[in-house]
C-alpha cells in the first residue's frame, strides 16, 4: 500500500513546518538561497552551509537533513 | 536542489537521497514543499512524491522485531496536480509489486505460490488468466521449457498468460518475463557464492507483471499480454543434462551445452507462444547473463532490438524514466558460435565470449518476424539503490516499460 497523497497549492511556510516532524524541501538549483521566494528557514540553511564551507549549489549533488535549529547532516554518498 | 540541466536519473537520485534521510526514521507522514517557478515546482513535486511513494513502501521482512511501518501519508505544499500524479502512482505501485515479489524467499515464492499470487492479482484487476501447466506444455511439445521444469519434483512450473485489454486498444503488445524462482544451475551447479541470491532470478517476470499492473491502473489503450515463464532450475535425477537434444515448441532442436543457461530455455518456448498471437511488439525481461553484468555493471541494463527505431525508442524511454539502458548489437554472424553438429542450434557456447549477445541470437529464433526488444536486467539489483529507488532490489524495467508503452501509444506523460 502506497502512502496517501494530500496536496495544496499553498506554499510551505514556517507555520506549516512547526506542525510536521519530517519535511522535504525541493528547490531549483541556485547560487543564492535568498532568491528562492518563500523558502522557510533560508537564513538557517545559509548559515549552516557556510559553517560547512559549502555553497548552495552543492545541494544539487547531495541532500541535507536539518533540524529546525539548523543542525545539518549531510546525505551519505552512495 | 534540482538542476534542470541534469538528466532525470540524476535528478531522481538527488531527490531520493534527500528523501531517504527522512524516511530512514520511518515516519508515518512526510511533508514535501516545492519552490521556484510553476514549472520547477511541478517537476520537483512529481519527482519528490514519486520518490516518497517508492521509498516509503516497505519490502517484506521476516524479522522478529518489526522494523517500522510504511509511510502512510504525504502532504505536498506548493503544487497541486490535477490528476494526483496518477502516472507516477501507477509506476510506483508496479515497482513496489515487482520488488516485493523479488525479495520474497524461495520457500515462500515457489512456482505454486507465485502462480496462486498471480491468479489472485488477475481476479482483483480483471485480467484474463490462463495457465499452461506441465501437462499441457507436454502435449504442445514445449520441450525447451520442460527441459528445465522436469528437474523440479513438484511439477508446479507453468507458463502463465495474463491479458489486460484497455478501452479501444490501439496496439497489441506482449510482455514476457523469466520467472525462475530459484536457480541452482542444475547439473552444472553454481558455487555457493553465485547461488546466493538466486531467488531473485524470477525478477524479469515480476517486471512484466509490474508493467501490466501499472498499465492497467492507468487504463492505457492497449491490449497487453503478459507471459510469465515460472519454474525452478533444480538438480535431480530427472533434471536435464549436457548433450541432451530437446525440441522446442516451434520445432527447433537445441543441443544442451550448460544447464545453468536455463533462462533462455524457458524463454524460448514462452517467446514462441507470445509470437503466435502476432502482437505488434514483444518485449521480454530477464536476469539472463553474467556477461551483461560484466559489460555494464549494475547501473544500466542492456537492450537488444530488432530494428534501429525500436532501439532508439528503448534508449529514449530509459533516459526519460531514469532507468537507463544501453543498446547492444546482435548481428547474425554471431550465430557461428552456436552452430551444432547434432541439432539446429547450441543452447550457448562454452567459450564465454559475448554470452549476452549469443543468448539474444538464440532467443531471436523463437520470436520469428515479430518486432522485439529483449532486456537483459543487469540493473535488477544495485547495492545502495539506483535512481529513484533506495533498496538494493531496484524493480528496474517497470518505469522504463511504462514509459515505452506510453511513447508507443503516443501519450505524452
Amino acid at each position: 500500500m502506497l502512502a496517501k497523497l494530500e496536496q495544496t497549492g499553498a506554499p510551505m511556510t514556517v507555520a506549516n513546518l512547526a506542525r510536521v516532524r519530517h519535511a522535504l524541501m525541493v528547490l531549483p538549483k541556485t547560487t543564492r538561497l535568498e532568491t528562492v521566494p518563500g523558502l522557510p528557514f533560508a537564513d538557517t540553511l545559509s548559515r549552516a552551509l557556510a559553517r560547512r564551507k559549502k555553497k548552495p549549489e552543492d545541494l544539487a549533488n547531495d541532500g541535507f537533513a536539518s533540524g529546525r535549529a539548523g543542525r545539518l547532516g549531510h546525505a551519505r554518498r552512495r | 536542489m534540482l538542476d534542470a540541466g541534469n538528466t532525470p536519473f540524476e535528478q531522481l537520485t538527488v531527490v531520493r537521497k534527500a528523501a531517504q534521510l527522512l524516511l530512514a526514521e520511518k515516519p508515518e507522514s512526510l511533508a514535501i514543499g516545492v519552490f521556484g517557478t510553476a514549472v520547477q515546482r511541478q517537476r520537483a513535486a512529481e519527482m519528490a512524491v514519486y520518490a516518497a511513494w517508492i521509498n516509503g513502501a516497505r519490502l517484506p521482512q521476516r524479522k522478529k522485531e518489526a522494523s517500522g511501518a510504511a509511510l502512510r501519508s504525504i502532504r505536498l505544499f506548493g503544487h497541486r496536480s490535477a490528476n494526483g500524479f496518477c502516472p507516477r502512482l501507477a509506476v510506483a505501485g508496479g515497482n513496489a509489486l515487482c520488488r516485493e515479489l523479488t525479495v520474497l524467499p524461495p520457500n515462500e515464492l515457489n512456482p505454486a505460490h507465485y502462480r496462486a499470487r498471480v491468479r489472485r492479482l488477475a481476479r482483483e484487476h480483471g485480467w484474463r488468466h490462463e495457465d499452461y501447466d506441465v501437462k499441457r506444455l507436454r502435449k504442445m511439445g514445449a520441450g525447451a521449457f520442460l527441459a528445465v521444469a522436469q528437474g523440479s519434483a513438484d511439477g508446479d512450473a507453468a507458463i502463465v498468460h495474463l491479458t489486460y485489454r484497455g478501452r479501444r486498444p490501439r496496439k497489441r503488445i506482449a510482455l514476457v518475463g523469466k520467472g525462475i524462482c530459484f536457480d541452482t544451475g542444475g547439473h552444472n551447479l553454481k558455487s555457493a557464492r553465485y547461488m546466493h541470491g538466486m531467488h531473485e532470478d524470477m525478477n524479469g517476470s515480476a517486471v512484466a507483471l509490474g508493467i501490466l499492473l501499472a498499465a492497467s491502473e492507468l487504463g492505457l489503450p492497449v491490449e497487453l499480454d503478459c507471459w510469465m515463464a515460472i519454474a525452478q532450475n533444480h538438480l535431480s535425477p530427472r533434471a536435464y543434462k549436457q548433450n541432451e537434444v530437446v525440441t522446442a515448441l516451434n520445432g527447433t532442436t537445441i543441443e544442451i551445452v550448460h544447464t545453468d543457461a536455463e533462462g533462455r530455455m524457458v524463454l524460448a518456448d514462452t517467446l514462441a507462444l507470445a509470437a503466435r498471437a502476432k502482437p505488434a511488439l514483444i518485449v521480454d525481461f530477464a536476469t539472463l547473463t553474467g556477461s551483461m553484468h560484466v559489460a555494464l555493471g549494475d547501473r544500466y541494463s542492456g537492450v537488444f532490438a530488432t530494428d534501429e527505431d525500436l532501439a532508439r525508442r528503448a534508449v529514449a524511454a530509459g533516459r526519460a524514466s531514469g532507468e537507463r539502458v544501453c543498446a547492444f548489437p546482435f548481428d547474425a554472424d554471431y550465430d557461428a558460435a552456436l552452430d551444432s553438429q547434432i541439432a539446429d542450434v547450441k543452447q550457448c557456447s562454452m567459450e564465454g565470449q559475448a554470452d549476452h549477445i549469443l543468448a539474444t541470437r538464440f532467443l531471436k529464433r523463437f520470436v520469428g518476424d515479430t518486432p522485439w526488444i529483449h532486456m537483459d536486467l543487469s540493473g535488477s539489483s544495485c547495492k545502495g539503490g539506483l535512481g529513484a529507488v533506495g533498496t538494493d532490489v531496484t524493480g528496474f524495467g517497470v518505469a522504463w516499460g511504462v514509459e515505452l508503452l506510453q511513447a508507443l501509444l503516443g501519450r505524452a506523460r
